[in-house]
């Protein structure tokens, strides 16, 4: 078997700092996409908001609240239950996430969606229950106001969180800084950080020379440590118990973290598995070169 | 050789398990916080 010369030491002590680099950088990187797809993906967020759970659960909040209305000013809920579909909840449960991403991602503050309760006026308006107990200065006024009431009632439950100090705070930000460009730039973390990654992977090959084999033990021990990362941080994350905060506060929207989790589960599980494999894959190689080095 | 990237992660490790010691608590609290200001009933 032809010998080849063993790395020098120096060489091996600025390989195994450059594999340090480069395991932060991976960890970096991926943890950086997950953020901008949290903080960018529609899609993320629409599944979690339409999940069947959620919807039921805010159908019957719907429900409980027009009844309270109902009875607080004497009107029948059928009135306003019919024009309250699935559908119409889940389009609105849509919209509302679509504001948000075009606040957040375009710094464009859009008017909120609201409820569409045409014809329930008309309805208060036939219903004799409610009818008499009113004198007919205030029929009008107070139909007006429940249908308001009824619409809140229904936004509300499609968001359990303060739109309108999301909405407040958003625009704070937007008056100093452009919240548009800040998302450009997040965006091009991930990049930056992968770019970083080919850096210190060159450089770690460069310190090797023609051992190439050898360094796939530095960059594979860097990718399976970047796997091993990953799932310390998730599990850390979800340490936080997050979703049983949330829970104290709105059942909804912890269904929807619940959700949001389960879908993150599985990407950062199967990346972690995948740098993991990669990693197994690069350092295995590795040891044939060493056999062959001088003794 | 299957000691690697233990070796690799585990000051990675150290750091965040530090910083979880001495911060976590008040990580939580701040959360806590913020979702009582921002999550409604």
């Amino acid at each position: 078997m032809k010998k080849i010369k063993m790395p020098s030491a120096g060489a091996r002590f600025f390989a195994a700092v450059c594999a340090l680099i480069l395991t932060a950088c991976l960890t970096g990187t991926l943890a950086s996409l997950l953020g901008v797809q949290i903080l960018t993906s529609r899609d993320l967020h629409e599944q979690a908001a339409l999940a069947d759970d959620v919807v039921d659960l805010q159908m019957e909040t719907i429900r409980e609240k027009i009844g309270g209305l109902a009875e607080k000013d004497h009107f029948s809920p059928e009135d306003i239950l019919p024009l309250v579909t699935r559908e119409k909840v889940e389009q609105l449960d849509r919209e509302m996430v679509g504001w948000w991403m075009d606040a957040l991602e375009k710094g464009r503050m859009a008017e909120r969606p609201e409820f569409d309760l045409r014809g329930a006026r008309d309805a208060l308006l036939a219903d004799q229950a409610f009818l008499s107990e009113l004198d007919e200065m205030t029929i009008s006024i107070t139909a007006d106001r429940i249908v308001r009431d009824a619409q809140t009632a229904i936004r509300g439950s499609a968001v359990q969180y303060r739109d309108t100090l999301v909405e407040a705070g958003l625009k704070r930000v937007r008056d100093h800084i452009s919240l548009s460009q800040i998302m450009d730039a997040l965006k091009r973390v991930p990049l930056a950080g992968a770019m970083s990654c080919v850096l210190a992977a060159g450089v770690i090959a460069l310190l090797m020379s023609r051992r190439i084999l050898t360094a796939g033990q530095y960059i594979g021990g860097a990718f399976a440590a970047a796997g091993l990362l990953c799932i310390l941080l998730w599990i850390l994350v979800r340490s936080l118990n997050l979703q049983g905060m949330i829970a104290e506060a709105s059942l909804a929207l912890s269904l929807q973290t619940a959700h949001l989790r389960g879908r993150l589960n599985l990407e950062v599980f199967g990346t972690a598995a995948v740098l993991l494999l990669l990693g197994a894959a690069m350092m295995v190689p590795a040891r044939k070169e060493y056999a062959k080095y001088a003794k | 050789m299957w000691l690697t990237p233990v070796l690799l992660a585990l000051p990675f490790a150290a750091a965040v398990g530090y910083a979880v010691a001495r911060y976590g608590g008040r990580i939580q609290n701040l959360i806590q916080v913020a979702i009582k200001l921002v999550v409604t009933k």
